[in-house]
Formats: structure tokens, sequence, C-alpha cells
């Protein structure tokens, strides 16, 4: 089904979940003009991501007064809204999660990112298993940031029925990093790789701006199946829209052509490889 | 060990294998001049990707003439030398690439495990890896459309492999081309390659006119563990070089950073993997 998905980039004010949220709102009001039913903002979208100290206060329960919030927005974009916040689980644990709200502005999925990066491990608990959603438009695959870099994770979320992977992400560079050769471009030829890999739509909201000397590097996408940009953002705050064509006449007919996952030879990856060590 | 690796991207002549076997002598001697360590040049270089009666006749016994010529020209310019070609065993043929030393000996022959296409009524896939040590470090073959699954680079290189060396002929017709498949396209999926795995990469395509309705992409390209391009070729012939340090202070500092294969969650792909719901 013909669906559009915008990707929110956007900077945050560290420790602000008002003023953060207020952002959001008025991003996603331009999104639901473009007949989005699929908005998604940046990892720890509704706080920033340095947040230190304050992250005991940040922290809330899902559901909670920001999700309820989040909610109103969803429901009044008459879409799905995905984003990243700081949840205080009941088990009194934090998570790095990606939540999404139904138009209806229910809470539909709460997913726990499980690819930890640095020292992200030392406050956050991970999540242990990948979360794919039905919904009208199609199932879709739920993804933070760094969980992207691992294709046999996408590909897992695939081989579970997921048609749109959808991320939201911050990520970003220092100097000795971009040095090296890590930029945005990267970042999102990643993105694209993974869905043509895949022979699925991904659609990835990164960050912008600068926090404690760590830049974002922007470059929010939508990809095609065959890995190619429907939009993209570079630098600065904004939103993007794409029509993805979910389940399509015409990507049914790639898929026949780039037959890739019935093309892999998973025996020999596992016997010749140990892939799966 | 810092050393030189170049991607050659050619054109080929479709089944005249006597003017593509002098046009990569004179690549060879143009890499070898610019004191080249190892050079890749694309897949089924001698006939171009023919099929049928016509390419069998076409097809090379390894070793035999055409890996004899490739080993004293790899020998005359002292480097290793990967080649794509198309390999007959008796009755059975496979898609290969051939690497020889710079003494002119065949180090190896790597048989493409993943078959595009109408490429499988035709050839027999591998089922081997091809990976080899080498003074610079440890490298591992591919052909085309092997990097286009992650988990046959992955399962290369959790083997040890340092840098991975593809020969293709990544191709596109006007369909393709307005789905958006094209020249970028591959070479961030060899980027991706790269990154995802902490590795180097080098990737030699063909360039040209094939038919009426095909062309090659171009877009040759050496990767970085980093996920940018080291050195790319866009369109045209010519060759790409860049001097890598692959067990350098620096890449190893990056990979300490970019924690990419340990923090790999096994466990939770296998469920993925398995437990299809429905």
């Amino acid at each position: 089904m013909d669906v559009n998905v915008s990707v929110i980039q956007m900077d945050c004010v560290l420790g602000d979940i008002d003023a953060n949220v207020e952002k959001i709102d008025k991003l996603v009001d331009f999104a639901s003009e473009q007949g989005a039913k699929f908005i998604v903002f940046p990892e720890l979208g509704t706080t920033g991501y340095f947040v230190g100290d304050m992250i005991d206060e940040l922290a809330e329960p899902i559901p909670g007064p920001t999700t309820d919030r989040l909610g109103e927005i969803a429901q009044g974009a008459n879409a799905y809204l995905l984003g990243g916040m700081i949840e205080k689980g009941q088990d009194g644990d934090l998570y790095n999660s990606l939540v999404m709200l139904s138009p209806e502005g229910e809470v539909v999925a709460n997913y726990h990112k499980v690819h930890m990066f640095s020292v992200e491990r030392e406050i956050f608990t991970s999540g242990d298993e990948g979360m794919v959603v039905d919904t009208e438009f199609g199932r879709v695959g739920l993804t933070v940031c760094y969980d992207l870099v691992f294709p046999e994770y996408i590909r897992g979320l695939v081989l579970q029925g997921a048609q749109l992977i959808l991320n939201g992400t911050d990520w970003i560079t220092n100097q000795w990093q971009t040095k090296m050769g890590w930029s945005g471009e990267v970042t999102s030829h990643m993105a694209a790789t993974r869905a043509l890999e895949n022979g699925i739509h991904l659609a990835m909201a990164n960050r912008v701006g600068l926090e404690e000397g760590w830049k974002s590097l922007g470059h929010s996408c939508v990809c095609s199946p065959s890995g190619h940009f429907l939009a993209r953002i570079e630098d600065g705050e904004g939103i993007v829209t794409s029509t993805v064509e979910l389940g399509s006449e015409k990507w049914e007919k790639w898929r026949e052509v780039a037959t890739y996952l019935p093309d892999r030879r998973v025996e020999l990856y596992n016997e010749l490889l140990d892939f799966e060590k | 060990m810092a050393f030189k690796v170049t991607v050659g991207q050619l054109k080929c002549d479709i089944g005249d294998k006597e003017a593509n076997l002098q046009r990569i002598e004179n690549f060879v001697a143009a890499a070898g001049n610019q004191g080249t360590d190892i050079l890749v040049l694309p897949e089924r270089i001698m006939m171009g990707s023919i099929f049928g009666d016509r390419a069998k006749r076409l097809a090379e016994s390894i070793p035999g003439e055409v890996t004899d010529r490739l080993g004293e020209v790899a020998s005359e310019h002292s480097l290793y030398l990967v080649t794509g070609m198309l390999e007959r065993d008796g009755d059975d043929f496979y898609n290969v690439s051939v690497m020889h030393s710079p003494d002119g000996e065949i180090v190896g022959v790597y048989r493409k495990w993943h078959l595009f296409d109408s490429e499988k009524k035709f050839v027999k896939s591998g089922d081997q890896p091809a990976i080899f040590d080498i003074e610079f470090g440890r490298i591992a073959l591919s052909i085309c459309y092997d990097l286009v699954f992650p988990e046959f680079i992955r399962g290369l290189v959790l083997n040890g492999v340092d840098l991975i060396l593809n020969s293709t002929n990544w191709i596109t017709d006007d369909r393709q081309f307005k789905a958006g498949w094209n020249g970028e396209v591959v070479s961030r999926l060899a980027a991706t390659r790269a990154l995802e795995n902490g590795v180097h990469i080098a990737m030699a395509n063909r360039t040209g006119v094939i038919d009426e309705d095909w062309w090659s992409l171009g877009h040759s390209s050496i990767c970085r563990p980093s996920g940018s391009f080291e050195a790319r070729i866009k369109d045209g012939e010519g060759l790409a070089s860049a001097v890598l340090d692959i067990e350098s202070d620096e890449w190893e500092q990056w990979r300490k950073v970019a924690t990419y294969l340990p923090d790999r969650r096994p466990e939770i792909y296998r469920q993925l993997n398995q437990e299809r719901q429905e």
C-alpha cells in the first residue's frame, strides 16, 4: 500500500522535554500537511543525548506524561508517531526506547534498543528482542541508531516480515572520527545498503547540532529497495517526506529480479565460515 | 606493512580474448609503474558476460594458456594480480577469480558462491572460501553478487580476513536504472561492507556498453573501515590506487572505538532468523 513516511531532523534543547516536544509538535504539523502516516523523530529526541546527571529526573515511565503528549500529537496528525526517549521501566532500569504512538494516540509499541554503543551500556539496560509491528499499511520493524550497523539484525527483522524499517538515531562524530572518514554520507550509505540488501524500504531520522563537543551528522533519509534515496536532508533542521509503496507491484517485480533473500546460502555461511560464532 | 592496492576499471571486447588480454597487459604495466603491490581486475574480463555454448568454447583451463600469460605479466611487474574469468573443469564451468603472485605463480582460484539469475543455468557455484595469507595481511577473494550478502562477507571477516578483494561486473538496463540501481548504489554497498566489518575492500568493476540494453556501472572503489572511500573512479576506464596499512595503529584505534564485531548479539539474530511468525 502506498503510504507517506516523514523523517524529522532536529536539534534538541538538552534536558528540556517541553521545548523538544513543542518542536516535534510543530514539525509533525508540517509532516501531517504532507499526508504522512509514519513520522519518525530522532533517538532520545525528547531530551537530547548527553543528559548526564539529569537522567534520573528526565526518565519517565511508558505510558507516562510525555507519551500522553506525543499521543495527542499523533492523534492530531492522524499518523503513527515514533521517536526516542529515556524510559524508566517498572523494574527501575533505564532504557533507550523508541516509542510508537498510533493515530488514536495510544502507545502501540515500546522498543528497547538492543545494541548498546560504548558507555551507553553503563547507563541503559539493553533490550533483548527485535520488534516488528503490524499496521494497516504493512509490517514495520523498529530500530534505534547503532542497531543499523548490524546487518544480521536487520536481516532478522526482515525475515520476520518487516517491509519498512524505521530508525530513530543520533549518529555523532568528533574531529578524529571525521578525519578517519566517518560522516553523514557514510551513515546514509549504510541506511541505503540495508534497504538494498533486504529489498525493503527504510526511513532513518537523525539529529543535528552539537552536544558536549560531539556533532550530530544529519543526513536523515528514506530509502527504496533498490538502495536509492527517495528523500534525504543533508544538514540543518527539517523534515522530508516520501511515498513508499509497500507491497506494490513495482517493488514485487524488483524483488523478482533482485532475488537476494532466496539466493542466500545459509548452510554454507554456517558450515564453512562459522557465521554464527 | 604499507602496500599499494589498485583497482582497474576496464572495458571488455565481448568474445575477443586476445584484445582483452592485451588491454589487461597494458593495465598491469600501468599499475606496475605506479608501484602497485596488488591489482584487482573485474569479473569475467577475458570474454565478457556471454553465456551458453559460445562462452563454453572460450572458457579457460586453470592452469592454462591464459593464466600462464597472466603469471608472466604479474611477475614482470612484480605484483599480485587478481583477474576474473570463466573456468572450464572437465564438463563443469565456474565463474572464478584467479590470484597470481609477484613470482607469477597461482596463489589460488576462487569459484563464485552466489550466482545471479541465468548464471545458475550455466555455471556451477563454488562452495569453498578463498582466504590467503600474504605478506600484507589476510585477504579473501569475492566476485560481484557475493557482496550483496552481508553474511558472506561477515563470515570471511570472522575468519580473520583484513582485506576483501571483489572482481565484479555490476550492470544495469533502463528499467533497473529508473528504479534507482546505479553505480552510486554499488559503491555505497562496498563501503558499507567495509564499515560494518571494520576492514578494507577493493572492488574493481567493468565500464562500457555491453549491448543495446545493458551497460556496466563503473564506480570501482577502495573503501576504508570507516565506510569512506580511499579511492574511487566513477565512469570510464582507469586505475585508482591507495596506500593501505591495514594493521596500522590508526585503524587499530578505529576498531577500538567502532567495536562492531564484539558488539554483535548472535543469540538474538538466531532467534529472529528461526522463529518466523505469521
